[in-house]
């Protein structure tokens, strides 16, 4: 479970600050944002990559269904930076492996574009700290 | 601003949002590249096979010097297209497919001009290589053959008759030599799985000719 997001004082109280920001503000410093939207991304990118312009769903082959699994497992794990952010470490190396997976068995990675996205994302997803860390 | 860090108790730094470690991003960043400039390494050489799956709208001119194959066609496949419409096709397969002399070509229309991305590969020596070819055509817009000697049903045979070639139950014996054709194909997807890509030169610009 996340737990409970503390209240940012300094940023609620500035003048003219909108709440919603300061919430926005409070969740994207709960967890690492950047990382799991990039990661998200990059699966995105994968699985939509080879579907452009018709509706097929599956092809045959490794090539045609690796695109919907891999790049569907890259998006989850995006998703799992943005709403479990305890797992980041875990999931960021995941979606790292997951990345360089797709280049061999996907078009490339997404024609690389979407493999770069998740090598980036998982990785910040990984060296992401949590809050009230101590500062080494 | 806020403050991004504050003082605990006990007098250590702390931060108040999360942050990047970048030590720990580089720790996992530089190993993956390296990773990855192997695994291009590996593609580009042929070493690593990789797969390819390929539907659309974009017209891709294909040509080669020579090629070596076993081809099979299935029964017709159905697609839905984005408005709706149902179309067939047949899924034509291309097992142990030998390429040399390749030349790939796809035009994009873009602001400042026609962008020409091409991949060209040695006409001698090194050959593309792959496991199972699947492509799925709509339409044969065009068909033209220059074979200066096909042979139905012709295998070689010993001089009492017997025939020394052996194939399957249901195929014709095809011989063909030096034959050379133009087809213009309406494809709707490529799947291509254990590709060895070998001395691959890939070009793109607004300068670049199409494959011809």
């Amino acid at each position: 479970m996340t737990p409970p997001l503390p209240t940012d004082p300094d940023s609620a109280a500035e003048p003219g600050h909108p709440a919603r920001l300061a919430e926005l503000r409070a969740w994207t410093g709960q967890r690492p944002w950047l990382g799991g939207a990039l990661t998200v991304l990059a699966g995105l990118t994968i699985v939509l990559l080879p579907a452009q312009g018709f509706s097929v769903v599956l092809l045959p082959g490794v090539a045609g269904l690796s695109g919907f699994v891999i790049g569907g497992l890259i998006a989850a794990c995006g998703l799992f930076l943005l709403f479990s952010p305890q797992l980041h470490g875990l999931i960021g190396i995941a979606a790292v492996l997951l990345s360089l997976v797709s280049f061999v068995t996907t078009n490339l990675g997404g024609l690389v574009v979407g493999m770069l996205l998740g090598i980036v994302g998982g990785s910040l997803g990984f060296a992401w700290s949590p809050p009230d860390t101590e500062i080494r | 601003m806020a403050a991004a860090h504050r003082r605990a108790p006990d007098g250590a730094l702390t931060h108040q949002r999360g942050h990047i470690h970048w030590p720990r991003f580089s720790l996992v960043f530089i190993p993956a590249l390296l990773s990855l400039a192997l695994l291009a390494f590996g593609a580009a050489t042929g070493v690593v096979p990789v797969a390819l799956a390929v539907e659309g709208k974009q017209g891709v001119q294909v040509t080669a010097k020579s090629f070596d194959t076993e081809g099979t066609a299935t029964f017709p496949q159905f697609f839905q297209t984005q408005d709706g419409e149902h179309r067939t096709l047949v899924a034509v397969t291309l097992k142990n497919l030998k390429v040399q002399g390749l030349c790939v070509s796809t035009k994009v229309n873009t602001p400042v001009g026609h962008y020409v991305l091409r991949i060209t590969s040695p006409d001698s020596g090194s050959e593309i290589k792959a496991g199972d070819v699947t492509i799925g055509v709509d339409t044969i817009d065009s068909l033209g053959f220059d074979g200066q000697q096909v042979r139905v049903n012709y295998g070689a045979k010993t001089p009492d008759g017997t025939p020394t070639d052996t194939g399957s139950r249901g195929f014709v014996p095809l011989e063909i030599d030096n034959l050379g054709f133009d087809l213009d194909l309406t494809i709707r997807w490529v799947v291509a799985n254990q590709i060895h890509l070998n001395g691959l030169t890939l070009a793109g610009g607004l300068e670049q000719h199409e494959c011809k």
